[in-house]
């Protein structure tokens, strides 16, 4: 029951009264709650239109786990108290939250300033605000838009992969140790500190000049180096819920995967079998880091075509053009067949399987069998592992 | 500007529950004090700390979390047990019994104890009461938190108060103190609920908020209660009786009832010998007399005298509840046989004559009395004088009471003359103390009693009334305007009557609970109360002033005629003074049946006098008003042009707020879709209501086709409006960007456009549908 019923009906029993008696202190109190309802309309309404709120919100680019801050100033532009303002956020923000509840005097502003982190991948919006008002009594409320919506894109956490990195690389070295069949000129494609392995050769003088002690080129070999990103986003794949599911860390390792290479100037691209089969050509730069991981940051295990599929349709094409990681948490051989058989000499393709067992799928915990590890890179990864520097190491078999 | 910066999430911590808990208590405080304020008769103040217990112990009940089934069931426990210690001292002596007797004592007393008239009954009834509202106040507020609903029952007790109290001089303070007290407890609770729903949804608080809030509150409250302090009412009419027909339980009629009449009756208002209180009334209008008058002034013609009190009526003196000596004497034409020394108190000093010519239409009494403009003195017609007399003195009348026609007097004309007192007020004022010896003798100062108590309750409160004054004369005054208060006491033909069975005399109901009623109840209540302080005291029965008809706009003169109905029929009161004889008092305040007004004294501040100013003894009443109702007569002091004014300016300001909000609320949109909705409003009327599948601009089409066309070279600015609205509003709403700023401009430009044109667009459609059939 809304708080005006008892007093509507009070003022109906009252007026009724004094009119017929026409006691002047009957009117009087008849007044006091007829004067209630009509001041806290008038003042609910009043102040409703005169609230505004300046909010400064994070703008560009995010990941996952990174913390943020707004600043938020409430203005009462009417000659008149506001009694109390709730300032609600509609942020899509899981576990944000920025609103406040305040009162002002008569041109008065409140500020305030609200912290979070982003816990999700995704477009998240912060805002629009919205404020509710309303009269001291209870009688009325007013909900009012106080301030526009922004946007801000989250990527999916990124993890420092660097230990996985070398193996597609186009550092020299690494090439050399793996014997990788270099068949195109390499590339100038960085430099970095001098290593006591590299020939004087590598040496890159004018940054050593520059920076005052010895740096060496890296080498980038236009195509052997690249690197094709496949991740497996068919329905019923994936287990457990966000972010602590199996889905969330296989498309954080793809982005972790895709930055890092793409920081290092090598070409990826990315194949997903979602819903639209959509897939990423390969290619290096900013630009191109920032596609896949806009599109990672959004993407959805709604595909149905079967990774094994995937994989034998791009895997021809990019033969000899470098190297394939595939994450997926599917424990079906072909696809693994369909790697292998991608694979050419010298290149070995990397599998990162997603234990679903340890997400809550059914099942006991997957073994992967040594005829698989002969074939492939292995690295299994289970919910809880700490992903970043490492982690290769407990690869299957190592 | 003050800014004030904060981190995320503070909240502090509050004192909002304990000032709940403080204001409730404040507000059953002020409610008790507001009745006992109200002047209740032996309300004990130890009422007001059982109703703060009540509350107390609804607070400890709501913070310690009791299902509210266990706790309505606890309440009949808890009354009781808070009742007792106040009130079993002065619990009236019972028969032995056990504890069930104790309790169903109790439970008789909290329920009916405020309609009986036992101070103990009273007492337990006001305590129960003002505990229940300190209960539920207290559960409702720091339990329910419905701020509202808490401050109902305190709302109710005011209103009772206020419509009921005996005295309701000093309601007014009290009564404010508990609306205010009763808004802050609504936003007190308003606040709790806030902080409740901000808790439980993780809403962070600023410090300060519970400050600010409070502040804003307060000042709307007493805002509030300014705003309604100084509001007219807009009636000040009582018409309760007359719509609820209260009354039928006793006998008697208006300014008379017949003799002795008790019965179960309801009658006309017509002129009685004596008076009996009780039953309703209606208005006959009947014509009985016109009479033209010395004095140029109306006057209040004298018929019959009441000297003995009965259980709260007024006989005549020659009833056989008279102790005196009663006697009849034979007036033929000229001067009545009386006594006319002063120190006999036969009749006053300082006397002035009155002369009225009086024509007889119709005796609607049936008991032949001819009409005195004063205390009789001579008579063209042969008659019998009844009155008083003194033992042993030879047989002259000391008082007269009545004087009957030997002949019927219906249809005949005759003179009469009678003496009016023109004493001073300070005369009035030095009389003293010192009475003749029939007036103790003749039982003017007998107040009997009965076993209703209705004498010790008219002692109590006449000593109430007038414990500040000093002098009979200024008793007198200080009775009259109390009971002509219109606060206090307000004018009905058709009063409640007290419960059957009750025992209550209708006069002492009419102090102590309905205050309302006519001019027979005012005038027995104040003859009875100057009895009570020992003032001499009569009821005098007959007709007031009548009216003049045409002297609005021929004046009052030697020759104007008066017309007196069987409506003026009206009661009123003398007392006596030493040397100065019988003074007339006027208790019934202005109403719908006569705008009776207070005697008139030489010395004295007086109303506005009649149409000659006359400093005679006579009420001054408005010769153009009849005496029965009308629409003039309603307020205070008469319906004058300035009741008139306010009551044009409120009907002006009923009619004309709603409209200048409506016009206010039509004319500034603040949203797109608000000016499409005022535009479909006109589409409407225009007979072209808006249809959802059209587009804005196809709409504006229709609609500027079928608006008429205007005359003047302003011809095509509704069609132009529109035309730019409905462009605009496409692309602001459905257009890829928000609306730049520069676009809302546009949008409020044009729709200002269209609302500059809407009048005449208004009334051209108007005519262009009357024209098209």
């Amino acid at each position: 029951m809304s708080s005006r019923v008892p007093l509507i009906a009070g003022i109906a029993a009252l007026s009724f009264f004094a009119g017929i008696t026409g006691i002047h202190l009957a009117y009087t109190l008849t007044y006091i709650l007829l004067s209630l309802i009509i001041l806290a309309y008038l003042w609910t309404r009043a102040i409703a239109r005169r609230i505004s709120v300046d909010r400064t919100s994070p703008e560009g680019t995010f990941s996952v786990g990174e913390a943020f801050s707004e600043r938020f100033t409430v203005h009462n532009r009417s000659l008149m108290w506001v009694p109390y303002c709730e300032i609600h956020d509609r942020s899509d923000l899981a576990g944000y939250s920025a609103g406040r509840a305040c009162a002002l005097g008569a041109g008065d502003s409140v500020s305030w300033t609200a912290r979070g982190s982003f816990g999700r991948r995704g477009r998240h919006r912060f805002g629009p605000l919205e404020a509710r008002v309303g009269d001291p009594f209870g009688l009325f409320s007013r909900t009012v838009r106080v301030a526009s919506r922004s946007e801000v894109i989250v990527y999916p956490a990124l993890h420092p992969l660097e230990d996985i990195g070398p193996l597609w690389s186009g550092n020299g070295a690494g090439d050399m140790r793996r014997g990788k069949a270099v068949d195109v000129p390499p590339e100038v494609s960085s430099v970095r500190d001098y290593d006591p392995h590299d020939g004087m050769s590598r040496i890159h003088w004018a940054s050593t000049a520059r920076t005052g002690r010895l740096m060496s080129r890296t080498y980038d070999t236009r195509h052997s180096a690249d690197l094709l990103v496949i991740l497996d986003l068919r329905a019923r794949v994936h287990y457990g819920d966000a972010p602590e599911s199996s889905l969330e860390y296989a498309i954080s390792i793809a982005a972790s995967i895709v930055h890092a290479v793409a920081r290092r100037g090598q070409a990826v691209g990315l194949i997903t079998n979602d819903s639209q089969m959509r897939g990423f050509g390969a290619g290096r730069g900013e630009a191109q880091r920032m596609l896949l991981l806009d599109f990672l940051a959004t993407a959805r295990n709604d595909g149905s075509a079967p990774l094994a599929h995937v994989i034998s349709r791009h895997g021809d094409g990019w033969r000899g053009r470098g190297g394939m990681v595939v994450v997926t948490a599917d424990r079906d051989p072909a696809w693994v067949e369909a790697l292998v058989d991608a694979g050419s000499r010298g290149q070995r393709h990397l599998a990162v399987m997603l234990e679903t067992s340890s997400f809550g799928a059914p099942g006991p915990p997957m073994r992967i069998p040594a005829a698989w590890r002969l074939a492939l890179d292995w690295w299994l990864v289970r919910r809880g592992d700490v992903l970043g520097s490492g982690e290769r190491a407990r690869a299957a078999g190592d | 500007m003050s800014v004030a910066t904060l981190s995320a999430g503070s909240r502090p911590r509050s004192v909002r529950s304990s000032s709940t808990t403080v204001l409730a208590m404040v507000l059953l405080a002020a409610t008790g004090w507001t009745v006992l304020s109200g002047g209740w008769i032996e309300a004990s103040p130890s009422a007001v700390l059982v109703g703060i217990a009540g509350a107390v112990e609804a607070v400890v009940l709501a913070h310690g979390h009791m299902p509210r089934r266990l706790a309505l069931l606890s309440t009949p426990l808890l009354l009781f047990a808070t009742l007792l210690p106040t009130t079993l001292r002065t619990r009236p002596a019972t028969p032995p019994g056990g504890i069930l007797h104790l309790i169903g004592q109790y439970a008789g007393a909290a329920t009916t104890g405020l309609l009986g008239n036992d101070a103990w009954q009273f007492n337990v009834s006001l305590s129960a009461l003002l505990w229940v509202c300190g209960a539920w106040t207290a559960w409702f507020a720091v339990r329910e938190r419905r701020g509202a609903l808490a401050t109902a029952p305190g709302w109710a007790v005011l209103a009772v108060t206020v419509i009921n109290a005996p005295d309701a001089t000093h309601v007014g303070l009290a009564a404010t103190v508990t609306a205010v007290a009763a808004i802050m407890v609504i936003a007190a609770v308003h606040l709790e609920r806030l902080n409740d729903s901000w808790l439980q949804r993780r809403v962070g608080v600023l410090p300060g908020t519970d400050g600010r809030f409070a502040t804003a509150a307060a000042a709307g409250g007493v805002l509030i209660v300014l705003l309604a302090l100084v509001l007219p009412p807009v009636t000040s009419t009582d018409v309760s009786g007359r719509l609820f027909g209260f009354g039928g339980s006793h006998g008697g009629s208006g300014a008379g009832t017949s003799p002795g009449g008790t019965g179960i009756s309801s009658g006309t208002v017509r002129f009685s010998p004596s008076t009996i209180p009780g039953g309703a009334l209606t208005l006959a209008d009947a014509p009985v007399l016109t009479y033209r008058s010395s004095t140029l002034s109306g006057l209040y013609l004298q018929m019959a005298t009441d000297g003995v009190f009965d259980a709260g009526n007024w006989l005549p003196d020659e009833s056989a509840l008279n102790n005196g000596d009663f006697a009849q004497e034979v007036v033929d034409p000229g001067a009545i046989p009386r006594d006319r020394s002063v120190a006999d108190g036969g009749v006053g000093a300082q006397q002035q004559t009155v002369t009225a010519s009086v024509s007889v239409s119709n005796d609607t009494s049936g008991v032949n009395v001819l009409p005195f403009p004063g205390e009789p003195e001579a008579t063209t017609v042969a008659a019998r004088a009844s009155g008083l007399v003194q033992p042993g003195a030879g047989g002259q009348l000391l008082t007269v009471d009545t004087v009957t026609g030997v002949q019927q007097l219906a249809g005949s004309s005759f003179v009469v003359t009678a003496t009016q007192s023109s004493a001073t007020t300070a005369q009035l004022r030095s009389a003293g103390g010192t009475y003749p010896s029939f007036i103790a003798r003749d039982g003017f100062l007998q107040l009997s009693e009965d076993s209703g108590g209705g004498a010790a309750v008219i002692r109590t409160l006449a000593a109430q009334w007038t414990r500040t004054t000093t002098n009979a004369y200024d008793a007198a005054t200080a009775i009259e305007s109390k009971l002509r208060d219109p606060k206090l006491f307000r004018y009905t033909l058709t009063p409640p009557q007290p419960p059957a069975g009750s025992g209550m005399w209708p006069v002492t109901y009419f102090l102590t609970t309905s205050h309302q009623g006519y001019c027979q109840y005012f005038a027995t209540a104040m003859g009875a109360m100057l009895r009570a302080v020992g003032i001499p005291s009569r009821l005098v029965n007959g007709y007031g002033p009548g009216i003049t008809p045409n002297s609005a706009a021929h004046g009052v003169d030697a020759e104007s005629i008066w017309q007196v109905t069987s409506n003026d029929a009206h009661t009123w009161v003398e007392a006596y003074f030493p040397s100065y004889g019988w003074i007339p008092f006027e208790p019934t305040p202005p109403s719908i049946a006569g705008d009776y007004r207070p005697f008139g004294r030489n010395g004295a501040a007086t109303p506005p006098p009649g149409p000659r100013g006359s400093a005679s003894a006579a009420p001054t009443a408005n010769p153009n008003q009849r005496n029965h109702p009308g629409p003039t007569t309603s307020l205070p002091g008469g319906g004058g042009p300035a009741t008139l004014v306010t009551r044009g300016a409120i009907g002006a300001t009923a009619v004309l707020v709603p409209l200048a909000l409506f016009a206010a609320w039509f004319l500034r949109p603040r949203t797109i879709r608000g000016i499409w909705r005022r535009i479909g409003l006109v589409g409407a009327l225009a007979g072209v209501p808006r249809d959802g599948a059209l587009t804005f601009e196809e709409y504006a089409s229709l609609l500027s086709s079928a608006l008429p066309r205007a005359p003047s070279k302003r011809r095509t600015a509704p069609a132009a409006a529109l035309a730019d609205i409905a462009a605009l509003s496409d692309r602001a709403l459905y257009g890829r960007d928000r609306p730049a700023g520069e676009d809302k401009t546009r949008i409020d430009t044009a729709w200002r456009r269209l609302a500059s044109v809407l009048p005449s667009l208004g009334w051209r459609v108007l005519r262009h549908r009357r024209a098209t059939p």
